[in-house]
């Protein structure tokens, strides 16, 4: 038997899911609701189970030569995502960096050309961190018009290419500078930890299913030394299959994705945060009521 | 409108190749005169060195003096592009334009000297050279309709009308009838003995029933040998030519016991 | 011109002619042929239009913009052709200038050389005119679009430029350095095949090189540079990566020199990976959109061709 990746989107994969033609898959997303009324239909009334396998910070990478260490709030973040803010030494951003000269360079902001579960948790955070600065509902499509560009590396290419720009991209592919976000009273720049303890600070989400690691991520988190803007990548796999040598299989496989040597490898190639010890133990246990036959 | 043509020793050259030898003749004007000689006697090559057309082929170029009137043609500064203004040229196939009508065809060589033109001097000029050329009758209710629809013996008299259109002092003919049959042969040689009223005409002919029919004088073109340059064998008056040849190879070749 | 005569054949009595079995080998197989390509347009078109129901029949107000299959394309038809016309404006004379150079003027050795370093700019992939378009070339159109901007801003095209260079007019001159090969390629074998006949006649006429270019080679030439033109404008209206990689796509707008529109191609390359249902539908008409802009621009061409076929000089 082998396991066979079919690289298309969470969106596709979900339907892939719900229509049995995967096994598992992996998404950005958990199921909505709708979905997961669709998906007993394959699974079993068990539903399925989210594992969270892949966490990855979103850093906000800017260019500008002469300020380093750049510490935006949420609210001055979202202003300025939104093009509320549209000049470097705006008094807000100087309130945040009181020991920055900031040039009175225009601010550039450069978001994804192409549909994003990147974009879509960037939003999702700006509306839970900063409801009254961000008024847009979250999506894969960024609803500003402004400098656009293709993937994360297309992003960061443009941000290094051009001064007075600010955006957003996936943590691993971030080579210059990047803002350290407000937390609480205090500014953290992203790392694999910090990230990894926004995940163990955030409340299951109710997705019905007894065990499931579904995380309603805290955005708003005022917790020390925490990164709030991760994306999650879930493993989907259901409850139960018809079959137990399949059952088996994936929950071989699901193991070793969660296990140490699997997150090391995942965080050498993606450049990803590992899961933290509690997580791992928890998804080990979750993955142990799979059934089959 | 016509002019004497003085070629004096000219040899031509294909780069390191001596294609013709030491060529020395005179054409009167208002006359008719025929090259005649076997294929790759330098009959064509000679022709087209009286407009400059040999310059087209690359590596091509001449030793000696052609004067038109007095001018030599390859004096320092002599625009070819003038040289072929005063010089018109008809071609062994009919080559009419294919985008162009009949009238645009007529007209063509006029429009290059980008003279403005009234339309109605146009239709005067097309019609005068169409009658010029014995084409007028058969083409006058389709002249917008394209050149190449023509029958061959037609589009050649096209050509004759593109040329005679600019007015030039001299028409050279290379093998003008070789791609035509008997009927439109007839056609053209009898507009080259009415054209020689106005102009000196120059024609190189395979034919050498056709060089007695049209011509005043005749130059005989041979080679000793393959790889050897082409020379002027004999030149004189058409009569003396056909009938009494100085030259042994001349008259081997008129009464076709050449090769 | 010397006759070669044909051996007369005996014609057989009975009307039916020998099928020769090589003669059926090839007949069938280049019939064979040209139903498949005929096939597989008519597969394509049918699997668009499967797959493109969805959206083309879904509630205004489910479609990406809320307005509707036609409010969500229309723009993006607007980007495409815009940006595909300006790379043919753009790209046409200057292929026809090369390949006038090279077939007409350049010495033979040197012509060779050109026609070769033209043909080996269309083995770059797009992906790399993509990249340089982005960061080497955007950056330095900067200053001409502010210059722009400044003295001709009153013109809509030209209203507000942008600061990284990642505009239409970049993806339409990176296009046009994209479609400039074909339509070199194209012109220069057209030019070369221009009867020496008819070069001669212009010539002999008293014209100069460029006049006899004009009366000869030009209109000699001009089905096949046609022809070209086409062949370019048909990659530049399906060029994907470059289009997608350089330019910052967004809302319509009629300025070219600023961030904004999209192309087809490149809506459709950058949001596929993540698109599934109505979204993925939507994608898929776009690209039907696609492929009929492609066909009508085609039947344009060949009309023009055939409009002048009588004076073509096929005779």
């Amino acid at each position: 038997m082998t396991v066979q990746y079919n690289s298309v989107g969470s969106g596709a994969g979900r339907e892939n899911l719900i229509a049995g033609a995967s096994d598992f898959i992996g998404s950005d997303a958990y199921l909505d609701e709708e979905e997961r009324a669709a998906v007993v239909d394959t699974c079993g009334d068990g539903g399925a189970y989210h594992i969270p396998v892949y966490i990855s910070p979103v850093a906000v990478p800017y260019n500008l030569p002469g300020v380093d260490g750049l510490q935006l709030k949420p609210d001055t973040l979202a202003q300025i995502m939104n093009q509320d803010i549209t000049v470097w030494n705006d008094p807000a951003i100087a309130e945040d960096n009181p020991d920055a000269e900031l040039p009175d360079t225009e601010i550039t902001v450069v978001h994804r050309s192409d549909d994003s579960g990147t974009t879509e948790n960037f939003m999702e955070y700006l509306s839970a961190a900063a409801p009254d600065s961000w008024p847009h509902e979250a999506d894969a499509a960024w609803p500003v018009q402004g400098e656009a560009a293709a993937q994360n590396t297309g992003v960061i290419q443009v941000i290094n290419d051009n001064e007075g720009t600010i955006g957003y991209a996936d943590a691993s592919v971030v080579t210059g500078q990047a803002a350290a976000v407000g937390v609480g009273d205090e500014f953290v720049d992203f790392s694999p930890e910090a990230a990894a303890k926004v995940v163990d600070a955030s409340e299951p989400a109710d997705t019905g299913v007894e065990g499931d690691m579904a995380l309603e991520l805290a955005r708003d988190t005022t917790e020390s030394g925490a990164y709030p803007i991760v994306l999650v990548s879930y493993h989907v796999a259901c409850s139960a299959y018809d079959d137990a040598e399949r059952a088996n299989l994936v929950k071989d496989f699901l193991a070793y994705v969660v296990s140490e040597d699997g997150q090391a490898t995942a965080a050498e190639a993606a450049g990803s945060a590992p899961i933290s010890e509690s997580t791992r133990e928890r998804a080990l246990e979750l993955i142990d009521t799979i059934q089959g036959g | 409108m016509s002019k004497r043509i003085d070629v004096n020793d000219l040899d031509i050259y294909y780069g390191d190749f001596h294609a013709v030898k030491d060529v020395t003749m005179t054409i009167e004007p208002r006359s008719v005169t025929a090259f005649i000689g076997p294929s790759g006697c330098g009959k064509s090559t000679f022709l087209r060195t009286l407009n400059r057309m040999h310059e087209v082929i690359p590596g091509a170029r001449v030793d000696g003096e052609v004067l038109i009137d007095g001018q030599n043609l390859y004096a320092k500064g002599v625009d070819p592009v003038d040289v072929r203004r005063q010089v018109g040229m008809v071609f062994q196939r009919p080559n009419p334009f294919p985008t162009m009508s009949i009238k645009e065809n007529v007209l063509a060589g006029v429009r290059l000297n980008s003279k403005r033109m009234s339309g109605k001097a146009a239709d005067e000029l097309a019609e005068r050279a169409l009658r010029g050329a014995n084409l007028w009758n058969e083409v006058k209710d389709r002249l917008d309709k394209p050149g190449a629809g023509l029958s061959g013996g037609q589009q050649q008299r096209l050509c004759i009308a593109r040329a005679i259109a600019i007015q030039p002092e001299v028409i050279l003919m290379d093998e003008p009838c070789s791609a035509l049959d008997p009927i439109s042969t007839l056609a053209i040689e009898d507009l080259i003995s009415d054209l020689k009223t106005d102009y000196t005409v120059v024609i190189v002919t395979h034919n050498m029933q056709q060089a007695a029919r049209v011509s005043d004088k005749t130059g005989f073109f041979n080679l000793k040998a393959t790889g050897q340059p082409g020379e002027l064998v004999e030149y004189d008056s058409t009569q003396t030519i056909f009938n009494n040849p100085r030259e042994k190879a001349t008259e081997d070749y008129i009464s076709g016991r050449f090769g | 011109m010397t006759a070669t005569p044909t051996p007369a054949r005996r014609q057989p009595s009975s009307a039916k002619p020998v099928r020769r079995p090589g003669d059926l080998f090839f007949s069938s197989a280049s019939i064979g042929s040209a139903t498949i390509i005929l096939l597989t347009l008519a597969g394509v078109a049918v699997f668009l239009l499967i797959e493109a129901l969805p959206a083309l029949t879904a509630p205004a107000d489910e479609v990406s913009g809320g307005a509707g299959f036609a409010g969500y394309v229309w723009p993006l038809v607007v980007g495409t052709v815009v940006a595909s016309l300006v790379a043919m404006v753009l790209a046409t004379p200057v292929a026809v200038g090369i390949a006038l150079f090279v077939s007409h003027y350049a010495p033979r050795r040197l012509g060779q050389s050109i026609g070769f370093v033209i043909d080996l700019l269309a083995a770059v992939p797009s992906v790399v005119f993509g990249m340089w378009g982005m960061s080497v070339f955007a950056p330095r159109l900067v200053p001409l679009y502010e210059w722009l901007e400044q003295n001709l801003g009153f013109i809509p095209l030209f209203a507000d430029a942008s600061t990284s260079g990642r505009t239409l007019m970049t993806a339409s001159i990176v296009l046009a350095v994209m479609i400039l090969p074909i339509i070199t390629a194209v012109s220069r074998e057209v030019f070369l095949q221009t009867p020496s006949l008819h070069e001669e006649a212009a010539l002999a006429l008293g014209a100069t090189k460029w006049e006899m270019i004009r009366t000869a080679v030009l209109p000699f030439g001009m089905p096949g540079v046609i022809g070209g033109t086409m062949l370019g404008l048909g990659r530049a209206l399906g060029e994907t990566m470059a289009v997608a990689i350089i330019l910052s796509p967004g809302i319509f707008t009629w300025n070219l020199i600023g961030s904004g529109n999209n192309t087809i191609p490149a809506e459709i390359a950058l949001n596929f990976p993540e698109a599934a249902g109505l979204r993925l539908s939507e994608l898929i008409a776009a690209g039907l959109v696609l492929f009929v802009i492609t066909l009508a621009v085609n039947l344009f061409a060949r009309w023009i061709v055939d409009r002048r076929a009588e004076f073509s000089g096929a005779n």
